[in-house]
């Protein structure tokens, strides 16, 4: 019944701002004169609102409660990926016109088989950032509704599909504002509450977290996938069929779907490649990584892979296009930064709330699910159900606009740019991606959220990242140069990936280098791209392409009734085109 | 004496054909591939005239083609782009000038000076040193001529697209322009306020339609100058035509060609809706589908037998519904087949007309 | 992508004379040493900026949990301190763009309009 109350508003609200959004704009008899420009302000709001996806609204308060304080590395390196994309690429990209990355590899070098290549590379990228989405959206609505995994990603696709289809995007920019402002609501505010109703003991042990060793009173673990338990000390629990049962040292493995409940003291079990919450490396404002014991480099590999990787995430991107001129967009990119920092003040609230009070969560696997179980642990009563309901609503929001946003982006290269000839028939392609992205989640349940979001954005920093900052800012760069780095960089992430599913497990610090591959695999790509630009020479255009990056363009801002008419100036006034763009569209050809 | 400006690249002689992947010249059998090859990327290297910068590696490819010891392309300017060693002494200057000015071959090989007749028109000369047949000289120069006469089609095809553009931008129909200005002198007593605004619009919509900027302007302003447009028929027809336009902040900054909605609005106001009794509705919206922005203007008006519409966007109109056809044509040239006009209508049933356009088009920047 | 356009013959001489003096006016030279004297750096410090505190972290343990004001320490100050450089570094790009790159850029793009008169 949560669950329904949850998705079934999001999903009309959606609707109703995407379709009355046009209607908004509508004028009858009285016209809207006065220019019609997308202020920055609304602009950073839709960015921030298709960004913060479901993996920024729970997984990363999961993650805090799993591996400790050091996973608000990840929201420093999200936010700070924007002053990245702020300093080396908001504004010339808008300048160039381009909508995506594979039009600006079109604009900036003029070569079809680059932007088929970058067209791959934003499936890849896409692919791996959805599938976390859908993964966790199963999750959600699976312990919300207690039904199984499966049948909670398959709504969620269905929802989806379905708000595509019937226009859920047709005035994206406010959806997606709308959704980030419901979103920033829909965790603040039961923040606030959970602060003040959890109670002063455990507030105090949030700030001075303490080792998860025993179980407090009582608690029941759901196991909502299979896990195997490293138990130290013979532990007695009580299975769901009420059978007791003393577990011996040594490893254990639990069915998925089984419910153990263990008593008030038991000693907890481990978990496999995991350490207990509250423990001094949980303390430690580091990633350890796989556990491998180089928590610097596991931190610096992510740092790297997100502060450069947002720049190449291809949703975000398009929404950069909305500004009227590069100046707009660079304030947008400044704008965003702020929202985003007022947002990511609280997964730590959350995931150290979370490690006080349901830190059993990470024997299951199944800490995304942290936030939403919060409210009904401090308050069992009516106030926990309707938080509940509210922290559920506001992951759906994510969920919801952050596909939205990707699937639309995947429809769009494949029915622009590799499927080849006629009119892209957009809803069918929607709905194709969106089966094929069920097909991945399925198996994808016990895969951490988290770091399927941060390959998605390793493979944007090893490849579009190069490609954007060496396309904006050096006039060597060569088509068959910058095919030679994404190329590099796709492949070397892509392997790295395979390794570390089905790969032979490795230790140390070799681990973190194939898990997170970021520290070589960017350097890669950009030496490649480098090199290979360098034996060749680029076209006689390029110098004056790039040019046109950094120029301001010609102004043309439509005047306004409010602002005294200057009809000597106005901007339609005999504007000669210029020399730099009648070049730019004559060897274009 | 013309002025000769060499670009000599002193390369050895008769050492660009191997290098170009021909054999010998003398006696060797050629690849046919290859030669339609070297002639066609000879052809785009003369795209641009005798004077552009194609012409050096035109000069190499000829000489390949050739065989010959050097090449020079010479154009009216004086100016002589050479491939290989320059032949001493002045006797091609002389060959040259012997060309120029009687427009008929001079000289014979080793060294000889063809004229380049471009639509009859003398338009340079090609010089040859080497011992190749005059055949194959002939055939060559006569490959150039068609080369550039191509070129210059093209040049003419663009000027002639641009003439009509200004064609189109100068048919602002008198009668919308006598019954605006009646309109507004008739407000000026009565609601000097009003009378203002419209007469700013009036200046806003000949401004936007008559001067002359590139060919490409953003979604944000044409839909502005439809609005003027609106604004003016509004106050002339007045409650005889409702408006409606809605937009979609994504495709605001979109580039679009100029001139691309505002025909299809008169169109719907001066056919659809102006002609019925009761007057109309015209609706303007719109919004991104995609990665395409799509615009739809609809009206309700008295619309027309769709094979009507169909002999219109042929071109086979009559004379004032040319707008229609060039921007169907406009959008198919900018864009490709796949993005005309696509216009639904019926009589007594209304037109719908939508415009579907990529957000970015390699190019289209306002 | 639409057919080949072909060139207004004067476009050549503007675009090689223009780019040629675009390129060499003292103009042009200056956005480009502003460009590269403020963005290159700024990018390269910020980044560094985030690595030296996990190298602080990792390291320099004891000096990081050295405490200052009652639950405050070091490192936790230093924490602060680097998400409020964040907003700082961007107001700053946000500014310095407005007022030295952007009027620069456009007094060059006027130069190249008014060049092709």
């Amino acid at each position: 019944m949560i669950a329904f109350f949850a998705v079934a508003p999001v999903v009309l609200v959606t609707l109703l701002v995407g379709l009355r959004g046009v209607a908004a704009m509508r004028t009858t008899s009285d016209f809207l004169v006065a220019s019609r420009r997308v202020s920055p302000l609304l602009n950073s709001a839709a960015v921030s609102g298709e960004y913060l996806s479901a993996a920024s609204f729970l997984g990363v308060a999961g993650l805090v409660v799993k591996d400790g304080v050091g996973a608000l590395w990840y929201p420093v390196g999200f936010t700070a990926g924007y002053v990245a994309m702020l300093v080396l690429v908001a504004a010339p990209m808008r300048r160039s016109g381009a909508v995506t990355v594979p039009d600006f590899a079109e604009a900036r070098l003029a070569s079809t088989p680059l932007r088929k290549l970058a067209a791959v590379t934003v499936l890849v990228i896409a692919g791996l950032y959805l599938v976390p989405q859908f993964r966790t959206a199963g999750l959600v609505l699976s312990v919300v509704s207690g039904g199984p995994y499966w049948v909670g990603v398959v709504i969620a696709a269905v929802v989806v599909s379905v708000t595509l289809a019937v226009g859920g995007m047709r005035a994206a920019t406010y959806v997606q504002a709308f959704q980030f402002c419901f979103k920033l609501v829909l965790f603040i505010v039961p923040a606030i509450w959970l602060l003040l109703s959890a109670g002063p003991a455990v507030r105090h042990e949030a700030v001075h977290p303490v080792e998860f060793t025993h179980f407090a009173r009582d608690t029941p673990v759901d196991f909502g996938l299979e896990v195997t338990l490293e138990v130290h000390e013979p532990t007695t629990v009580r299975a769901s069929d009420g059978r007791v049962f003393t577990i011996p040292p040594g490893e254990f493995r639990v069915e998925d779907g089984d419910t153990l409940v263990f008593p008030a003291g038991a000693p907890v079990p481990g978990v496999r490649g995991g350490a207990a919450p509250g423990g001094p490396d949980w303390q430690r404002p580091l990633l350890d990584l796989q556990d491998a014991g180089h928590p610097l480099l596991g931190t610096w590999a992510v740092l790297l892979a997100t502060m450069l990787g947002t720049m190449g995430l291809p949703h975000v991107l398009m929404r950069f296009h909305t500004s009227p001129d590069g100046r707009a967009a660079r304030r947008t990119a400044a704008i965003t930064v702020g929202l985003l920092g007022v947002f990511y003040l609280f997964p730590g609230v959350y995931g150290t709330l979370a490690k006080v009070l349901v830190p059993q969560l990470y024997l299951s696997g199944a800490t995304d699910t942290a936030v939403v179980a919060l409210p009904s642990q401090v308050d069992s009563g009516a106030a926990g159900t309707v938080f509940t309901t509210l922290l559920t609503a506001g992951a759906f929001a994510a969920f919801l606009a952050t596909s939205l946003g990707l699937l639309l982006v995947v429809a769009g290269a494949i029915s622009h740019d590799l499927v080849p000839g006629g009119l892209a028939r957009l809803r069918f392609t929607v709905v194709a991606a969106a089966a094929a992205v069920v097909l991945l989640a399925l198996p994808s349940a016990r895969l951490d959220a988290g770091v399927l979001v941060t390959w998605g954005f390793t493979v944007a920093a090893s490849t579009f990242c190069p490609l954007l900052v060496l396309g904006i800012w050096w006039p060597r760069l060569t088509a068959p140069g910058a095919i030679a780095g994404v190329a590099a960089g796709l492949l070397g992430t892509a392997g790295a990936i395979v390794a570390t599913l089905f790969g032979p497990p490795v230790s140390g610090w070799l681990a973190i280098l194939v898990a997170q591959p970021a520290p070589w695999s960017v350097p890669l790509a950009f030496g490649t791209m480098v090199a290979v630009s360098l034996l060749g020479r680029p076209p006689a255009w390029s110098s004056a392409a790039m040019l046109r990056l950094h120029l301001v363009e010609r102004r043309t801002s439509v005047p306004t009734r409010d602002r005294g008419r200057d009809l000597g100036h106005s901007s339609w006034s005999a504007r000669r085109s210029s020399a730099v763009r009648r070049i730019i569209r004559r060897l274009s050809r | 004496m013309p002025r000769s400006n060499e670009m000599s690249e002193g390369d050895a002689p008769s050492d660009g054909g191997a290098r170009l992947g021909f054999r010998s010249s003398k006696t060797a059998r050629r690849d046919p591939t290859a030669v339609l090859a070297m002639a066609r990327r000879i052809g785009e290297d003369l795209a641009d005239g005798l004077a552009g910068p194609g012409v050096r590696a035109a000069a190499r490819r000829v000489r390949a083609l050739l065989g010959a010891d050097a090449v020079g392309v010479v154009d009216l300017a004086g100016t002589a782009t050479w491939s290989g060693a320059v032949p001493r002494g002045t006797r091609w200057l002389a060959l040259l000038d012997l060309a120029l000015h009687t427009e008929t071959r001079a000289g014979r090989p080793p060294l000889t000076a063809v004229p380049l007749h471009v639509h009859d028109e003398l338009a340079g000369v090609l010089v040859v040193a080497g011992r190749t047949r005059s055949g194959a000289i002939r055939e060559v120069a006569d490959w150039m001529v068609a080369a550039l006469e191509r070129a210059r089609l093209e040049a003419s095809a663009e000027y002639a697209a641009q003439a009509e553009l200004r064609a189109l931008r100068a048919e602002i129909s008198p009668h919308f322009v006598y019954n605006a200005l009646t309109v507004i002198a008739s407000l000026v007593h009565s609601d000097p306020d009003r009378s203002h605004e419209l007469m700013l619009d009036f200046a806003d919509y000949n401004r936007y339609s008559l001067a002359s900027h590139g060919e490409y302007t953003t979604v944000a302003e044409e839909f502005h100058a439809i609005e003027t447009y609106l604004a003016l028929q509004r106050a002339v027809l007045g409650d005889r035509l409702r408006v409606q336009v809605r937009v979609a902040p994504e495709v605001l900054a979109v580039a679009i060609p100029y001139l691309v909605l505002q025909p299809l609005v008169e169109n719907a106001v001066r056919h659809g809706v102006e002609p019925r009794p009761g007057g109309g509705l015209v609706q303007v919206s719109g919004e991104a589908q995609g990665s395409d922005c799509v615009i739809t203007v609809e009206d309700d008006g008295v619309g027309m037998a769709p094979a009507r519409a169909e002999a219109i966007l042929a071109g086979k109109g009559p004379a004032e519904s040319v707008g229609l056809a060039n921007v169907d044509r406009r959008l198919r040239t900018v864009y490709g087949p796949w993005y005309g006009l696509v216009v639904e209508t019926e009589r007594d049933a209304g037109t719908r007309m939508v415009v579907r356009m990529p957000m970015f088009a390699p190019g289209v920047v306002p | 992508m639409g057919t080949a356009k072909a060139p207004d013959p004067t476009d050549r001489e503007i675009r090689e004379d223009t780019w040629e003096e675009v390129h060499a006016s003292a103009e042009f030279v200056e956005l480009r040493r502003r460009l590269r004297r403020f963005v290159f750096p700024m990018t390269v410090l910020f980044l560094v900026w985030y690595l030296v505190y996990v190298l602080l972290a990792d390291y320099a343990h004891g000096f990081m949990a050295t405490r200052l004001v009652g639950n405050l320490n070091v490192g936790l100050l230093l924490g602060l301190l680097q998400f409020v450089s964040t907003f700082v570094i961007t107001s700053r790009y946000v500014r310095y763009a407005d007022r030295k790159l952007d009027p620069l850029a456009t007094r060059i793009r006027e130069t190249v309009e008014g060049g092709d008169r």
